[in-house]
């Protein structure tokens, strides 16, 4: 019997992951977050706990964990102090507090945006490519911290393996990434005369690979992606979305004093990836999650985009029915998970 | 001046006949055997006209078959607004009453065949069909691009423009083609020239078209390339790739045949009087890219990209305030604004020899800094006397 803990496991991640893995007869999973989940999820055990809590050491020890999967981030675009000091200070202290109660694993998301888009990369970039990316938003300064932080810990303690997954742009109707967030804007920004190639990866997909690394060894960074690339004109069009062409020279130049201005960050708020991957390609190689990981995405990535863009169709449809509490299949999945013998019983155990 | 004129004949004050003049000036000619025999005349009028109507027959057949073959490519609903040219004669004869033109319009011949309109407008509305439909394709995003962005469809569109230069405007010359690989892996290694990468565009043609398989190969352009706008979308969409090792062994490792200019921007941009001396080639990069995938190195000299704009100067503060490699000046450019963007027609040779297989060597020796400072100089010195061969045969820069 395996145990695993969840760290943000009232977020969308964290609900997805726990589903799935309360789903395995083999995994007692334990989920920490700073506020409980919106989603009953039946044989969770929920602490409620800050992940920077000097308890947690205790807690992991105690119950002997072997994984642990850190999926409490806040993805936000300009640096505030608090995120600063839940994503970056917690992340440290939580992989000390692991390497402290003997956790086996850590599994992490971060993102092939590390790399940086810049002329000089490789096309395919390996995992052992110089993390080069020079960011002003906060999500990508504060992964890369704890992505350098990772690299300098793990080589001091070898006993507990950091398993971090470098995701491309995934996409799904319901993901808040940069790049959905880019893609849900009525007119997407562009730089005249750039066609950057990406590439994206399912959230179905992303979901997958994160079940897979808390269930099997494994050790240091790994790029995930769906094969094939994709250019941003393509992925605009696929999507029917107009884009706006700026001089590329105009946004370099009005980017300091934009970014330094309160008024200009709100404008800036319609660069949700800045202006360095609207304009070099940023794809990773994968040759790492086919051949060792032996995962492979399911939908690739011209699929993942049709499945988005069937998504975003019926979604519109369906707002209504998505916010009933206690929507029918949610209850069907509890006594599924209860069993038919105990379905007599059932009582669902908050908190 | 001084002759006089021949009575009857007009005089211009220089001296010359007038043209109208000059028509009757021309001796009359031979009297025809049968002078004076009508019916001759008569039977041999009636043969032409015969003729002419069984031309014009075959004509009109011809464009009706034309017309039914056209119907079936156009697409649905174009029938409805085919003009039909014999109503519209008959509503404007009924419209001008006498004044229509009937004499002229039944010289009309073919230019009135309704046969021909009808058929037109099939194939026009056919091409704008199409030509709408792959818009709006491309439009929705609905065009595949490979693992490196190259866009087949833009390939095609753009190979109509390559080909005129390689045939018409620089009458690109290529020997050696045999020594292409057909299939699998290779590395051609050729001189850069000419200030714009237009030598990279025309090997690649070159291949296209002398190769039976029709190969397209992938140059590694330097990385200030990608940070043009409009050049570096062109640069993915033809299938070139950024010159990175890594990128150039995952080309190779695929089977591709990979273009490198080891110059890189040194030879590019080398000024006219150093034309055909070949720069430092890198650090070597290429050898090791090589050796690691085991491809062979295929040597190439391409003669008349250097003379395409002959730099006589570069202006470093300018180069340096544009982020660029360096700033040119030729004898048009800056000072005739775009106009000195069109490079000069000249003759091109694009020569490719024997290829270069490295199997003494294992990956091993990519490691070793003499053994591929060897090898690079040693393929620099091929190319450089392949150089210098075909420039001894040059006899103009203009012509071959």
């Amino acid at each position: 019997m395996q145990t695993v803990v969840i760290t943000g496991v009232s977020g969308y991640w964290g609900q997805r992951v726990a589903q799935q893995l309360l789903a395995m007869p083999d995994l007692r999973v334990l989920g920490v977050d700073r506020r409980p989940p919106a989603e009953l999820l039946p044989g969770l055990d929920f602490i409620k706990a800050d992940i920077r809590n000097p308890l947690l050491v205790e807690l992991l020890r105690a119950e002997q964990v072997d994984t642990l999967l850190h999926l409490a981030w806040r993805q936000r675009q300009w640096r505030r102090e608090e995120d600063f000091e839940s994503n970056v200070l917690g992340a440290m202290q939580l992989f000390g507090a692991c390497v402290d109660a003997g956790v086996q694993q850590v599994v992490w998301p971060s993102s092939t945006a590390v790399y940086g888009a810049q002329p000089e990369n490789p096309l395919y970039m390996p995992e052992s490519t110089p993390l080069a990316a020079r960011s002003s938003y906060a999500w990508l300064h504060d992964t890369l911290e704890v992505e350098r932080f990772i690299a300098s810990f793990a080589a001091e303690y070898p006993g507990t393996r950091f398993a971090v997954l470098r995701f491309a742009n995934i996409i799904g109707v319901e993901v808040d990434s940069p790049l959905t967030r880019l893609l849900r804007q009525p007119v997407w920004p562009d730089l005249l005369g750039f066609d950057p190639l990406l590439q994206v990866i399912d959230a179905d997909d992303a979901l997958a690979a994160l079940v897979h690394a808390a269930r099997s060894p494994l050790d240091g960074p790994i790029n995930l992606a769906a094969p094939g690339i994709l250019s941003l004109c393509q992925l605009a069009g696929r999507l029917g979305r107009p884009t706006l062409p700026i001089l590329h020279w105009l946004v370099y130049w009005g980017w300091p004093l934009m970014s330094s201005l309160p008024a200009g960050r709100e404008l800036l708020a319609w660069f949700p990836l800045e202006p360095d991957y609207l304009r070099y390609p940023w794809i990773a190689d994968l040759s790492r999650m086919q051949g060792e990981l032996g995962l492979l995405p399911q939908w690739s990535a011209r699929q993942a985009v049709q499945r988005l863009v069937e998504g975003l169709r019926v979604a519109g449809y369906q707002a209504a029915a998505a916010e009933q509490p206690y929507a029918a299949d949610q209850l069907e999945r509890v006594l599924a998970q209860r069993g038919a013998a105990a379905a007599g019983r059932v009582q669902v155990d908050v908190l | 001046m001084s002759e006089p004129a021949a009575p009857g004949q007009a005089m211009n004050d220089d001296g010359w006949l007038a043209i109208d003049d000059r028509a009757a000036a021309t001796p009359p000619a031979a009297p025809q055997a049968d002078f004076g025999d009508g019916l001759a005349i008569d039977d041999r009028l009636t043969a032409q006209r015969q003729q002419e109507s069984e031309r014009q027959g075959r004509l009109h057949e011809e464009l009706s078959r034309f017309a039914g073959a056209a119907q079936r490519l156009a697409p649905p609903g174009a029938e409805a607004l085919a003009p039909n040219v014999q109503e519209m004669q008959r509503q404007l004869s009924r419209l001008l009453g006498p004044l229509y033109p009937r004499q002229l319009i039944e010289q009309g011949g073919v230019w009135l065949n309704p046969d021909l309109w009808r058929g037109a407008w099939y194939v026009s509305s056919y091409l704008l069909a199409a030509q709408t439909g792959s818009l709006r394709r491309r439009l929705a995003g609905e065009y595949e691009i490979d693992d490196f962005g190259r866009d087949q469809g833009f390939i095609d569109l753009l190979m109509p423009l390559m080909q005129f230069f390689y045939r018409n405007y620089w009458r690109v010359e290529v020997s050696g083609s045999q020594h292409v690989p057909e299939q699998g892996r290779g590395l051609l290694v050729a001189n850069h020239s000419g200030v714009l990468p237009f030598d990279g565009a025309m090997l690649g043609v070159a291949l296209y078209n002398e190769t039976a398989s029709q190969r397209l190969p992938r140059a590694l352009a330097d990385s200030w390339f990608p940070t043009l706008p409009f050049i570096s979308t062109l640069l993915h969409k033809t299938g070139q790739a950024p010159a990175h090792p890594i990128t150039a062994l995952r080309l190779l490792e695929r089977d591709e045949l990979v273009v490198v200019f080891p110059e890189g921007t040194k030879g590019i941009g080398k000024p006219y009087r150093d034309r055909y001396q070949l720069r430092r080639f890198g650090r070597g990069g290429f050898i090791k890219v090589a050796l690691q995938a085991g491809a062979p190195i295929v040597p190439v000299a391409i003669v008349g990209a250097e003379e395409i704009y002959p730099m006589i100067g570069r202006v470093e503060p300018v180069a340096r305030l544009l982020g660029m490699p360096y700033f040119p000046l030729t004898p048009t450019w800056p000072w005739t604004g775009p106009l000195g963007l069109a490079p000069l027609p000249t003759k091109w040779f694009i020569d490719i020899g024997q290829p270069i297989h490295l199997d003494g060597y294992d990956a091993r020796a990519a490691a070793n800094p003499a053994i591929v400072a060897r090898l690079s100089d040693q393929v620099r010195a091929v190319i450089q006397r392949m150089l210098l061969e075909r420039l001894a045969q040059r006899r103009s820069v203009f012509f071959g």
